[in-house]
C-alpha cells in the first residue's frame, strides 16, 4: 500500500473516529438522574462514596428510612450518616503518626454529624471544614477541655497513660528546637516570619487565642 | 554501447525483514482490543465517546502540529492513533469531552512533537498527558466521582482507594479472579486484567515490546508489594492484588515499554522495569497519590539515558583502533 | 526476501545455504565482445602508464598499469587487444582504472608463457608476482608489509554473503587444488600455522587440505573474515597478524602450480530473481549483461542488479559492469522485491543493537551519524568496531539506511585523518 492510500485511510478514520465520538456526546445525556446510584461527597477529611444499592439491599433500608423530607415535604436535610454510623475512634492522618482524633467522643457525646467536619466543599459558599478552636476555647471548663489540653491530649495522653516518652513536665520534649512542634508551628509562622506580616512565633496567642 | 535500462542503485542491505514502525503501531493497537471490548461492554456508549474522541482528537492534534511544523503527515504510522488509545483506556467512562481533547492535546504536543515528532520523546505522552492533567482536574479523573450512576453487581468503589483508606482489609469483598475478570471500577481499558495479560503476551511473543520490561516491571511490583505485605499483611494488600488493579498491567505492557522513553539493552531493561514495578508499589504504599504508576513511569522515563549507558563493550573494538 | 519470523523475541537468523549435494557443473560463460578488467590504481597524469589501447594481449598475460607500481597489475583472462584505458570511480569515490580489451573472435588460444618459464626457472616464490591477478585475489602484501608478523594464515572457505554457494562449491569440487594452493602457500610464506574454516557439513571433505579445519556456524555473520579475525584474537596465546585467503584465491593458486597455467575463470553463483542459484564459470572481468544472458535472467528497468549478497554487495548502475577478482554473487532483485524505504527518524526500539554481533550501540551510533558527528560516533559510539555486516539496517523498523550512514562516516574520518597527517 502506497503512503498516500495508507494517509487517506488514516484520514478516514480519524474522521470516522471524531465523528462517532461527537455522537456519542452529544445523543446521551449526561446519566446524573433523579435518584443517583452512589453519591460522592468530597470532603476535607477522607472522601465519601455513598452506595445507595448496598444500603437498600444489604440493609433492608427504605428510601424512607433517610428521606424523611419526602415524606414531610419539608425542606430539611435527611438523616445524617452519623445516626447509624456511629463513628469510633479512627486514625486521621493529618494529625501525624498514630494521631487519633476521638470520633467517639465528638459524635456521641457532643451530638456532632459527619459532615459537620466532613463537610461538602462548595466553592460557591467557600465553607470550610470546622476548626478546632470554633469550640475549645483558650481556656476550658468541666464540660469543654481548653485548646491546649484537647490538642495536648493527642499525644501526651497515652504517654502519660503508658508513662513513656515526652509528658507535661517536660515541655521540651516536644517543643523543643527541630522537634515537632516546631515542624509544625513553621507550616504558618514560616511564612509569616520571612514577610514579616501576622503572628510571628513568640505571638502565641495570634494564633491560639480568641 | 551504453545499456538503457535504467537500474535502481541503492546502498546494502538489500534485503529487509518487512518491519515498520506503522506494523507495530497496528499490532499494539490490535492487542489492546480485548481489554478494550470488555470496557466498552461494561461502560457502553460513553465509553465509546471517550474512545473515539480520545482517537480522532489525538490524529487531528498531530495533523495540525504536522502542518505548523512544515514536516510530512505522519498520521498514517498509527503512533497518534495508539496514543490517543493508551489514553482513552486510562480514562474514567465518564469525562468531559473538553477534558479528552486537553488531554490528547498535552500527550501529543507537549509530550510528542515538540521533541521533534516519534522516537524524539524522553517521556510516554500518555503518562505526560495523564500526570498533567491529574494535577490539574483531579476531580474528572476520579474513578469514584466519575462512575457514580454506573450501577455495578460488584463494589463500587475504586479499589487502589480502598486499598489505601483501609489497608488490606479495604478490598475483602473482591477476589482475584474479580480482578482478573474486570470486575472493578477503574479505567476503560484499564480493568480487564486477562484481556491485558493475553494482549500483552502477543506483543511480547511478537517481539512488538521488549519482553524484558514488561515483566521486570510486574515482578518489581510483585516483590516489593510481597515485601510490604510480609511486613504487615493487614496494612499492605497482596502482591496479586498490586499486579491486577489500578494501572499495572496497562503500565507495564504498554506505557513503560514505549521504545523512545525507554532503554534498549538488556541490564538497563530489567533495571528500568523493575525500578518503575517498585516505584508504583512505593507511590501506592507509602505516598499520597491513589495510584503510582504513572508517575513511577515518569520517573524511569527521567533515568533511562542513565542506565541505557550500561551496556556491553563493543567486541570489534580489539580489531580496531580508532 | 527473508521476513520477520512470527515470534520476535530472538534475534533474527539469518542462515548461510547449504549447497546442495549435486550442484552439477559450473555453467561456463564466455565473454561475448569486451571485458573489462578493474585495477585498484588512479590512472596518474604523471606519466608511465604501460597499458596503451591498441595494444595486443595474451590469455594470461600480466598487465602492470604503472611503471613504478608492480603492485597493481592484472592477469588478462582472454587474448585481444586494448579498446580503452579509462579512470573508473569505485566505491566511495575510490579512484580505480578501467582497463577495457576487445576479445579476440577468431578463438586460437594464444597464451602467455612467462609465468611458466618463471615458475621452472626461479621456483614458486617468484611466482607470486602473479597471482594478484587471479581469481579470488590472493594477496601476499601483508608478508612485506613491515608490521606486525603474521603467524596466522586464515583461508576462508565460508561464503562471503548470504545465498551465495561458491566458497563452499570450490571446496566440495576441488579440494585438491586447495590443498596444493595451501602447500604453497605454506612453502612460500614458511609459516605452517595455517587454517581452514567451512561450514559444519563441508568439514570432512575440507579435511584432506591438510590445514587445520575450524568450522564456523550457519548463522549469518559467522562466516564473515571480522568475525573469524575476532574468534582467532580471543584465543589465548595467539598473537601477531592473521593473514586471509578466501579458499578459492587457494584453489587458483594450487591450479597455477599444478597446471602450471593460471587459472583465468572466476566462480559466481548467480542468484536469479525467483532465488534459484546457478554456478556460473566466467572470466574475470566478464560483464554482468554476458552472464546474465548466459542464465536467461532478464532485467527490467528499475530492477537491481547487485555483485555480492544481499546484506553487504553493491548495486551496479549499468549491466555493463564486469565481474572482479572477488565477485563471489551476482543477485539480481525483482523491482517489486526491493524494500520500501521511508524518512522516519530512529525510534529507539533496540532491534538494532539486539541484532549487532559486535555489540556496538547503534541507537547511539545513529544519532550522532544524523547529525553528522562522525568523529564523536568514533570516539563515543564504537563506530569503528562496525564490521559492516548490514543487519542493523535489516532490522531497522524505521528503515534507516545505517549500514551506508557507517560507511560514509567511516569514510569521512579517514579522509580528515589523512588530510589531519598529510598537514602534520
Amino acid at each position: 500500500m502506497s503512503d498516500k492510500k495508507k494517509r487517506k485511510v488514516a484520514y478516514v478514520i480519524a474522521l470516522v473516529c471524531l465523528v462517532v465520538g461527537i455522537v456519542c456526546y452529544a445523543a446521551l445525556p449526561d446519566r446524573s438522574q433523579q435518584e443517583p446510584v452512589r453519591v460522592y461527597y468530597e470532603s476535607t477529611g477522607e472522601n465519601v462514596l455513598f452506595d445507595h444499592q448496598s444500603h437498600s439491599r444489604d440493609f433492608q433500608l427504605g428510601c424512607l428510612d433517610c428521606h424523611h423530607e419526602i415524606a414531610q415535604k419539608e425542606n430539611g436535610s435527611h438523616a445524617s450518616c452519623v445516626s447509624c454510623h456511629t463513628a469510633e475512634s479512627s486514625l486521621v492522618p493529618a494529625l501525624g503518626e498514630g494521631g487519633l482524633f476521638d470520633h467517639e467522643t465528638h459524635s456521641q457525646y457532643y451530638g456532632l454529624s459527619c459532615t459537620d467536619c466532613h463537610h461538602m466543599y462548595d466553592p460557591e459558599s467557600g465553607t470550610s471544614p470546622q476548626n478546632c478552636n470554633a469550640c475549645h476555647m483558650e481556656t476550658g471548663d468541666d464540660y469543654m477541655p481548653g485548646l491546649a489540653d484537647s490538642y495536648h491530649q493527642q499525644c501526651i495522653g497515652c504517654h502519660q497513660d503508658f508513662g513513656v516518652g515526652p509528658t507535661m513536665e517536660n515541655c521540651n520534649d516536644c517543643h523543643g528546637p527541630r522537634k515537632r512542634a516546631d515542624a509544625f508551628h513553621d507550616q504558618c509562622t514560616g511564612c509569616h516570619e520571612a514577610a514579616k506580616q501576622g503572628p510571628v512565633r513568640d505571638d502565641c496567642m495570634g494564633c491560639h487565642a480568641y | 554501447m551504453p545499456d538503457r535500462k535504467k537500474l535502481t542503485v541503492s546502498y546494502a542491505p538489500f534485503w529487509h525483514d518487512g518491519s515498520s514502525i506503522s506494523t507495530k503501531q497496528y499490532h499494539i493497537i490490535a492487542a489492546t482490543m480485548l481489554a478494550v471490548i470488555a470496557g466498552l461492554l461494561r461502560y457502553g456508549a460513553p465509553a465509546l465517546g471517550v474512545l473515539s474522541l480520545s482517537v480522532g482528537s489525538a490524529m487531528v492534534w498531530e495533523y495540525l502540529m504536522n502542518l505548523a511544523t512544515r514536516r510530512p503527515v505522519s498520521i498514517a504510522d498509527g503512533n497518534a492513533a495508539l496514543i490517543g488509545l493508551l489514553f482513552g483506556m486510562l480514562l474514567p467512562a465518564v469525562t468531559p469531552w473538553w477534558v479528552v481533547i486537553v488531554g490528547t492535546l498535552v500527550a501529543v504536543v507537549i509530550g510528542k512533537q515538540i521533541y521533534g515528532g516519534i522516537g524524539g520523546n524522553p517521556f510516554n505522552p500518555v503518562a505526560v498527558a495523564y500526570a498533567i492533567l491529574m494535577i490539574s482536574w483531579p476531580i474528572y479523573l476520579d474513578f469514584n466521582a466519575a462512575l457514580v450512576n454506573y450501577s455495578f453487581d460488584f463494589p463500587a468503589a475504586y479499589p487502589l482507594v480502598l486499598m489505601n483508606a483501609y489497608g488490606a482489609g479495604g478490598i475483602e469483598a473482591f477476589s482475584l479472579t474479580d480482578f482478573l475478570m474486570g470486575r472493578q471500577t477503574g479505567g476503560i481499558g484499564a480493568t480487564f486484567g486477562l484481556g491485558l495479560i493475553v494482549g500483552g503476551i502477543y506483543l511480547m511473543a511478537r517481539g512488538f515490546i521488549r519482553w524484558e520490561i514488561a515483566v521486570s516491571f510486574l515482578a518489581g511490583i510483585f516483590v516489593s508489594a510481597l515485601c510490604f505485605n510480609l511486613y504487615d499483611p493487614e496494612a499492605f494488600a497482596s502482591p496479586g492484588v498490586h499486579l491486577l488493579t489500578g494501572f499495572s498491567l496497562i503500565g507495564a505492557f504498554f506505557l513503560a515499554t514505549e521504545d523512545s522513553s525507554s532503554p534498549v539493552n538488556f541490564i538497563p531493561m530489567l533495571i528500568y522495569g523493575a525500578l518503575g514495578g517498585v516505584l508504583t508499589v512505593l507511590i501506592r504504599n507509602q505516598g499520597a497519590h491513589v495510584d503510582g504508576v504513572i508517575y513511577a513511569i515518569l520517573i524511569i522515563n527521567l533515568i533511562n539515558p542513565i542506565i541505557d549507558k550500561i551496556r556491553p563493550k563493543a567486541t570489534g573494538r580489539v580489531m580496531y583502533h580508532a | 526476501m527473508i521476513k520477520r519470523s512470527f515470534f520476535g523475541i530472538t534475534a533474527p537468523r539469518l542462515t548461510y545455504e547449504p549447497i546442495e549435494e549435486a550442484f552439477g557443473e559450473p555453467m561456463a560463460v564466455k565473454p561475448a565482445k569486451r571485458i573489462t578488467l578493474l585495477m585498484d590504481a588512479p590512472l596518474g597524469k604523471a606519466g608511465g602508464i604501460l597499458i596503451k589501447p591498441g595494444e595486443a594481449v595474451l590469455e594470461g598475460q600480466r598487465l602492470q598499469l604503472l611503471e613504478n607500481d608492480p603492485g597493481n597489475y592484472a592477469v588478462s583472462p582472454v587474448a585481444g587487444k586494448i579498446f580503452s584505458v579509462e579512470p573508473f570511480i569505485g566505491m566511495m569515490e575510490k579512484p580505480m582504472t578501467a582497463v577495457v580489451i576487445d576479445v579476440e573472435k577468431s578463438g586460437e588460444r594464444s597464451r602467455d608463457t612467462s609465468f611458466k618459464e618463471a615458475a621452472k626457472s626461479t621456483g614458486i616464490k617468484e611466482a607470486v608476482g602473479f597471482f594478484g591477478g587471479l581469481p579470488g585475489r590472493p594477496d601476499f602484501k601483508i608478508f612485506s608489509d613491515s608490521g606486525k608478523p603474521v603467524k596466522t594464515i586464515a583461508v576462508v572457505g565460508t561464503e562471503s554473503d548470504l545465498m551465495g554457494v561458491t566458497a563452499q562449491y570450490v571446496i566440495g569440487s576441488n579440494i585438491a587444488s586447495v590443498k596444493s594452493g595451501i602447500d604453497a602457500i605454506r612453502k612460500i610464506t614458511g609459516i605452517h600455522n595455517i587454517l581452514l574454516f567451512v561450514h559444519e557439513q563441508m568439514a570432512q571433505v575440507a579435511g584432506a587440505s591438510g590445514a587445520g579445519i575450524k568450522t564456523v556456524d550457519m548463522q549469518y555473520p559467522a562466516g564473515s573474515r571480522d568475525m573469524i579475525r575476532m574468534a582467532l584474537k580471543s584465543e589465548p596465546a595467539r598473537d601477531g597478524e592473521i593473514a586471509f585467503f578466501t579458499a578459492e584465491a587457494a584453489a587458483s593458486i594450487g591450479a597455477a602450480i599444478q597446471t602450471g597455467e593460471l587459472p583465468l575463470d572466476k566462480l559466481v553463483t548467480v542468484v536469479k530473481k525467483d532465488g534459484t542459484r546457478q554456478i556460473v564459470k566466467a572470466p574475470v572481468g566478464t560483464h554482468v549483461s554476458d552472464i546474465l544472458e548466459a542464465v536467461r535472467q532478464g532485467v527490467e528497468s528499475m530492477d537491481k542488479v547487485i555483485l555480492g549478497g544481499p546484506m553487504t554487495g553493491y548495486a551496479i548502475y549499468s549491466l555493463d559492469q564486469p565481474i572482479t577478482q572477488d565477485t563471489d554473487i551476482i543477485m539480481v532483485q525483482d523491482s517489486s522485491a526491493i524494500p520500501e524505504i521511508n524518512d522516519t527518524p530512529c525510534t529507539n526500539c533496540g532491534a538494532c543493537v539486539r541484532a549487532c554481533p559486535v555489540d556496538i550501540p547503534v541507537n547511539i551510533l545513529v544519532r550522532y551519524l544524523d547529525a553528522g558527528e562522525y568523529e564523536q560516533a568514533a570516539e563515543e559510539a564504537d563506530l569503528f568496531a562496525c564490521i559492516e555486516c548490514g543487519l542493523c539496517a535489516y532490522v531497522c523498523e524505521s528503515r534507516i539506511p545505517i549500514l551506508q550512514f557507517i560507511a560514509l562516516a567511516k569514510h569521512t574520518v579517514q579522509r580528515l585523518k589523512a588530510a589531519e597527517e598529510e598537514n602534520a
